[in-house]
């Protein structure tokens, strides 16, 4: 609660009724007309009638309380502002002016906020007290609340992964032969291997003992890649916007399969979380994604200054970039030449607009085109698969078909 | 903002009213009361502006060519006083719980430019003299128009304790 010493200045309304009364006044005893003082009577009864023997308060009380700092897009999140005064008012009223969320209220205390779009926004309600029966006011902004709205992403039902595991117990079937249930090979026993590992029907079958070999279960690194060097407003949700969804969903199913799954937000200033594992490493990631933003500063992005952990050379990285910024796609070449399995997700769902009838344009526009298949055709060379995620599909649909097989990493 | 209370209605409704208060025969009020009704019409548009003031003081000017009557007067003046008030609601009311909370709280307002038009009517039946009661008028309204203008606490001024809170 915060106590905040007012000044009150007069409405507009205490100023019209002034204005209007004192130039009617000056003109009927100019002009000598009795009808005109008699027109600005009950200007003037209203200004001394409205004029109240007490002093309006000194100060206004605010108390802003958020019961859920924290939420996912389009939920619902009461927040209560209680304003009062220190003396006497005729009224106090609040607004709550936010640009990016969906208010409504009903009491006027009490506002149900529904944020259409992730972010952090600020929430400020301003604070409006009457007195004199409205012939005076004064105005104040409360503290500042942060609203973290994380993108609300489902789960994925296949996502791609890469060839080589590292050494953690999983749920994917890698190379390295281990204690899972996947067949791998049948060969001799040897000093040292399990007693229930003996294939009994080979060993009896090649007259010396056999035991079975088994595929190891290991877990996969993911590491979501934002490009956040350019925003172009399309159809279905700007490129950043798919961006972020993409990354979070790509992120919460790798962490529900038992994953470890980090974030790198590309942008004039780098941001990651390293692969980790819990439900409190989506959160991290969540809080580094609301970062994600178009930032200003013009800064190039150096791959190298990203620690290891944070990017390590057997994640399966899904970068999700309109491919539109030269640095983006300098980036990507760093991340294959560490030798990342890297996929590319295509964001821009739209052509720049052109005019109706411009030859010139459809010229650029052609042009334009022949330069983006060029830039796909370099990444497909480089062993970067690119896939465009085109509106009304979903995620699944994109990264459906890499699933199937392993991204291979680095070769040679 | 469907109800009623939030438009315009209510604004151009007693403009009207208060334009057609001022309509006499003579073509100057007419034209005079034309050029306010147009006035109503754009400050209906922007009711924060300044031309609802503009509006208001060109009924004031149809009212004093048109030669009226003092009773006349006053109707035109108390349609103004109601004419503003409309156009302080449109702009104000969306911060209000509602339009009955709003109309309450100035209700002081409207008995205060009912006992104004009372007092200049009864001090029409004696014969003062028009330059008495104007002096008075001019009076009065540098009496009022500082207290609307000037701020009503000083900063740094707290306001004294209220006895009702004191334990």
């Amino acid at each position: 609660m915060s106590t905040v010493a007012v000044r009150w200045q007069p409405t507009r309304l205490a100023l019209a009724l002034a204005t209007c009364a004192g130039i009617t006044v000056l003109a009927g005893a100019i002009l000598g007309k009795i009808e005109l003082l008699g027109f600005a009577a009950p200007l003037l009864g209203a200004l001394a009638g409205g004029r109240q023997r007490q002093r309006p308060a000194g100060s206004l009380t605010v108390e802003t309380r958020l019961q859920h700092p924290r939420c996912l897009e389009y939920d619902e999140v009461p927040l209560t502002v209680d304003a009062g005064a220190n003396g006497p008012v005729d009224e106090i009223s609040v607004s709550l002016p936010s640009p990016h969320v969906e208010t409504s209220t009903r009491d006027g205390r009490t506002f149900m906020l529904r944020p259409g779009r992730w972010g952090r926004w600020s929430l400020q309600p301003r604070v409006a007290a009457y007195a004199h029966s409205g012939l005076a006011e004064t105005t104040l902004t409360a503290e500042r609340t942060e609203l973290r709205v994380y993108p609300a992403a489902g789960t994925l039902a296949a996502m791609p992964r890469p060839a080589d595991l590292p050494d953690r117990a999983g749920v994917h079937i890698g190379r390295r032969r281990g204690s899972g249930i996947e067949f791998a090979a049948v060969r001799p026993y040897q000093p040292g291997d399990l007693l229930r590992r003996i294939n009994w029907t080979a060993s009896a079958r090649r007259g010396q003992l056999h035991v079975t070999d088994r595929l190891a279960e290991q877990a996969a690194e993911i590491v979501a890649v934002v490009d956040s060097f350019s925003d172009v407003p399309q159809p279905g949700g700007s490129t950043l916007d798919l961006g972020v969804h993409g990354a979070t969903s790509v992120v919460q199913t790798a962490l529900d399969r038992g994953d470890r799954a980090g974030v790198v937000a590309l942008g004039g200033i780098l941001r990651w979380v390293g692969p980790d594992v819990g439900e409190r490493q989506f959160y991290r990631v969540a809080d580094t994604l609301l970062e994600v933003r178009l930032d200003d500063a013009v800064v190039e992005p150096d791959l190298g200054r990203i620690p290891r952990p944070a990017l390590p050379p057997r994640a399966a990285v899904v970068m999700f970039s309109p491919l539109l910024d030269r640095r983006a796609l300098a980036s990507v070449r760093d991340l294959r030449q560490r030798g990342c399995a890297l996929v590319v997700v295509d964001t821009l769902r739209t052509a720049p607009p052109t005019g109706r009838d411009s030859r010139i344009d459809r010229i650029a526009l052609r042009l334009w085109r022949l330069e983006r298949r060029r830039v796909e055709a370099n990444l497909t060379d480089l062993g970067i698969p690119v896939v465009r995620w085109p509106v009304g599909h979903l995620l699944d649909e994109v990264l459906g078909p890499l699933a199937r097989r392993p991204l291979p990493g680095r070769t040679g | 903002m469907n109800e009623p209370a939030h438009g315009p209605v209510p604004m151009v409704g007693t403009g009207m009213l208060m334009v057609a208060s001022t309509v006499q025969a003579s073509p100057v009020v007419l034209l005079a009361a034309a050029v306010a009704l147009l006035l109503v019409l754009a400050a209906a548009r922007r009711p924060g502006s300044w031309i609802v003031v503009l509006a208001a003081l060109a009924a004031a000017v149809a009212t004093a060519v048109g030669g009226p009557s003092l009773a006349q007067g006053c109707a035109s003046g108390l349609l103004t006083l109601v004419f503003l008030g409309t156009a302080e609601a449109r702009r104000t009311l969306h911060r209000h719980t509602g339009p009955l909370t709003w109309l309450r709280n100035r209700s002081r307002l409207l008995f205060g430019g009912l006992g104004g038009v009372v007092a200049v009517l009864v001090g029409g039946l004696w014969d003062i003299g028009s330059a008495w009661l104007s002096t008075a008028g001019v009076l009065a309204l540098g009496a009022a128009y500082l207290l609307a203008v000037h701020p009503l606490t000083r900063p740094g001024e707290t306001a004294p304790p209220n006895p009702r809170r004191t334990p």
